[in-house]
């Protein structure tokens, strides 16, 4: 019976991967201190999290039937402290939220809810690059139009609201608890030591820092106002040509996680200038509403007013000859992609000839031989076919083996 | 106002919605400001479940159908599945729903002014339920009685003219198969009704696909669908087969594809009007992702294949057209399709220029979300009917055994 669950639900963007990949690698040794991070695959927790908002994602959604009780009581049978943590959490209704918090606990389980939060200045462009690496073709400038909409109702504007507006998210899933129990992680400006973010999420999660190095894990880097461009471009035209699983590994992991991102030559996607006065305002009012609510602030709320504007360089119109660069980079990519799964290919190739060979050898014993021709006698011989019968028997094996 | 007296009031709309009453909320604020706030209503439900629940007492014969409070409570109590606003709160003068900030979370929306995209949401997670509630019964494949002396026949192409046509055959004493003697008759019509019939197919087989994304799929590609790419269909089975047993048969409806079938196998059969279901279609791509999560996919094809007469029954839609940016193409492929048969070494029956889509007049381009949104409150309706029945009949039958039970005893 888990005596507290600590229940982390986004933000996307804000270092939730890094922390996911960090539990599950780490679900041994956690097991020990009887934290429990149950997960039997990378992305179980993602799995129930569509499974609990009822979210089609691509046909992923096929895999999730039943996750989020499977999760459920899992985290109900663990011994001592169990922690769940994805980012789509933080979309859910107070219905779904209801739900939730309620199938985690036993009855005396202490639930804590987590939210890790960034500054909208650099939410807003890194979701839109999100966006991009759906396979979604909508502009940028579309994108900040529909997100300053009043109503939410375009576009893209009611999940990004959904997952990015941090006093209505913590509003939703820390409305019926005591906000000591709600617990705001803010991810430190840009600058800060590495470590700072961690030191924070190890802080709520109630692990020590010192005894996980923080190498090797998974992280979304992002992308240049030029990559990200040629990204949105490849989209218009793979968007019917790709199905989901194709694009996924193949534009999403190779292209955008394996190359362009670890190779960013261009300017960092930033917002237009009245686009960051509208997000500061907006950043304002949360800092006080969220300072008058009495959550555990782990950091400081003055690490979600944005920083002084970065550079404003368009991605819907980017300089050409960056534009070229990342699409060579890009087209490079892809061949070097070819190549691999050719090699893969030949490789599969050599395989299936060699279990051919085996199979042939195996097939040419005398033994085998003699088995075929009582095979084919059965066909015809009464006398042949109670043998072979008998045989099968003898030998417990089904009919279709000789 | 307080957030109490917000809940008080969204509490006394909902037991006036339960109770039948149709008033929107504007109406119902407006004409009965003091309304105590009634007890028994659970969680504040959002502006979408609410407004559903209105639409359902406002189409004819489902507000009389039996418990419609209980209809109410499953929408109520029904989360909108996937992407879409959360939490529609009601406006209100300095309304707030928990945030004491106005500024913060979904802006308030009077609920008759909701897209019908946000109360499809609604209706999709209510039938989803309600489906998920049916009762489990292994597919059963129809008994097919070995008669070697009738005639064959075996059919291919257009989905829903296959099924209307092979009823009619095997009402008229025909069998399907029939091996090497067999008739091979692929049935066509107009491009955009084999892809309306072939979009209903894909959808029926779990698909999750809106009608325009399967023209843009199939231009990006330059290519018919293959279950309706009459000339390749065609042109497989002659090269398989005796030409001689090969008919094309292209009609603009049922009614003259089943006459040209008619004619070719020599018999009479009974006329058949045309079925159309976009709306069923749309309203089933919605479901299907969320259903897929409720039961799995195995359940889900087995639910569909046995609830789809009740989730397209009572549509006059009528037939899709092209959509407006396929146009060209469409045109363009289906003259390709047409002189391909024109030419064939099959026989082709009908006017193989049918085939080219024509722009009818009243016809729409894609099916619309207060169209589907409409066609949905009626399914939810028999929907709701089936489980209370089945409700009623299996606690009537746990109350008669009971009681046999007792009787033995």
């Amino acid at each position: 019976m888990a005596r507290k669950v600590i229940l982390h639900v986004g933000a996307p963007k804000t270092g939730t991967s890094f922390v996911q990949d960090l539990l599950f690698h780490a679900r041994d040794r956690l097991a020990a201190d009887d934290l429990c991070y149950p997960a039997d695959r990378f992305d179980a927790h993602f799995l129930a999290a569509l499974d609990l908002m009822q979210l089609a994602w691509g046909g992923l959604e096929r895999e999730a039937v039943g996750a989020w009780d499977r999760l459920a009581a899992e985290v109900r049978a663990c011994p001592g402290t169990a922690i769940v943590s994805h980012e789509i959490l933080a979309r859910a209704s107070r219905a779904q939220v209801a739900r939730a918090l309620d199938s985690l606990s036993t009855g005396d389980t202490e639930i804590h809810v987590v939210l890790s939060a960034r500054d909208l200045v650099r939410q807003i462009p890194a979701e839109w690059q999100e966006n991009v690496k759906h396979r979604r073709t909508v502009t940028y400038a579309e994108f900040l139009t529909d997100l300053q909409e009043p109503s939410r109702q375009q576009g893209e504007a009611a999940w990004f609201w959904g997952v990015q507006e941090v006093p209505d998210i913590l509003d939703r899933w820390g409305g019926t608890l005591p906000p000591e129990r709600v617990h705001l992680v803010t991810v430190p400006p840009a600058g800060s030591p590495p470590d700072l973010l961690w030191q924070r999420f190890s802080r709520v999660l109630d692990l020590d820092p010192a005894q996980f190095p923080l190498d090797d894990l998974r992280t979304n880097p992002s992308l240049g106002v030029a990559e990200v461009a040629v990204v949105r471009r490849l989209n218009e035209e793979v968007a019917e040509r790709l199905p989901n699983h194709h694009y996924r590994a193949i534009v999403r992991e190779a292209l955008v996680h394996r190359s362009l991102s670890h190779d960013r030559r261009t300017a960092k996607l930033s917002l237009p200038k009245d686009v960051w006065e509208w997000a500061a305002t907006l950043s304002d009012e949360w800092v006080l509403e969220l300072a008058s609510r009495g959550y555990d602030v782990v950091g400081d709320l003055d690490d979600l007013r944005p920083a002084p504007p970065l550079p404003w360089v368009d991605p819907d119109d980017p300089d050409v000859a960056e534009f070229a660069d990342a699409a060579v980079r890009a087209l490079t990519a892809m061949a070097v992609e070819a190549a691999r799964l050719r090699d893969r290919e030949v490789e599969l190739q050599h395989d299936i000839e060699e279990l051919i060979e085996k199979l042939d050898r195996a097939h040419s014993t005398p033994i085998y031989k003699a088995k075929e021709r009582l095979v084919a006698k059965a066909g015809t011989s009464r006398a042949a076919a109670k043998g072979l019968a008998v045989y099968r028997r003898l030998r417990a094996r089904n009919s279709r083996s000789t | 106002m307080t957030a109490d007296e917000y809940a008080d009031r969204v509490r006394a709309w909902a037991a006036e919605l339960r109770a039948g009453g149709t008033a929107t909320w504007t109406r119902f604020v407006e004409d009965s400001p003091t309304t105590p706030a009634p007890t028994g209503i659970g969680p504040l439900p959002g502006a979408a479940q609410l407004e559903v629940v209105r639409r359902l007492a406002d189409v004819p014969d489902v507000a009389g159908l039996p418990d419609f409070a209980g209809l109410a409570d499953l929408v109520l109590g029904t989360p909108g599945p996937g992407r879409g606003l959360v939490d529609v709160p009601l406006p209100w003068p300095g309304a707030s729903t928990g945030a004491t900030a106005s500024s913060i979370g979904t802006p308030p929306v009077a609920p008759e002014k909701l897209p019908a995209e946000e109360l499809l949401r609604v209706c999709t997670g209510a039938l989803v339920r309600l489906l998920a509630d049916e009762p489990r019964s292994p597919e059963r494949r129809p008994s097919r009685p070995w008669r070697p002396w009738r005639k064959g026949f075996t059919l291919l192409g257009a989905p829903t003219t296959v099924d209307l046509v092979r009823g009619a055959l095997l009402a008229g004493g025909l069998r399907e198969g029939g091996g090497s003697r067999t008739t091979y008759l692929v049935l066509g019509g107009p491009l955009d009704e084999l892809m309306a019939q072939r979009w209903s197919a894909r959808v029926r087989a779990g698909a999750a696909l809106r009608w325009q994304r399967m023209w843009r799929i199939a231009e990006t590609h330059d290519r018919v669908p293959p279950g309706i790419a009459l000339p390749t269909l065609a042109g497989h089975l002659a090269g398989e087969f005796d030409p001689a047993r090969v008919h094309v048969v292209v009609a603009p409806d049922t009614a003259t594809t089943l006459g040209l079938v008619g004619e070719i196998l020599g018999v009479s059969l009974e006329p058949v009007g045309d079925r159309y279901d976009a709306l069923a279609t749309d309203l089933l791509r919605r479901v299907n992702p969320v259903l897929t999560l409720a039961v799995g996919d195995d359940a889900r094809r087995e639910l569909v294949s046995r609830v789809w007469p009740e989730i397209a029954a009572g549509e006059q839609s009528g037939p899709l057209g092209v959509p407006a940016r396929q146009d060209d193409w469409a045109v363009a492929t289906g003259e390709r399709m047409a002189s391909t048969l024109a030419g064939a070494r099959y026989a082709v029956h009908g006017d193989p220029a049918v085939v080219v889509p024509t722009r009818r007049p009243g016809v729409r381009r894609a099916p619309r979300p207060d169209d589907v949104l409409a066609h949905a409150l009626r399914v939810i309706g028999r929907a709701w009917e089936r489980h209370h029945a089945s409700a009623g009949s299996s606690t009537a039958a746990g109350t008669a055994a009971g009681t046999e039970r007792k009787g033995r005893g």
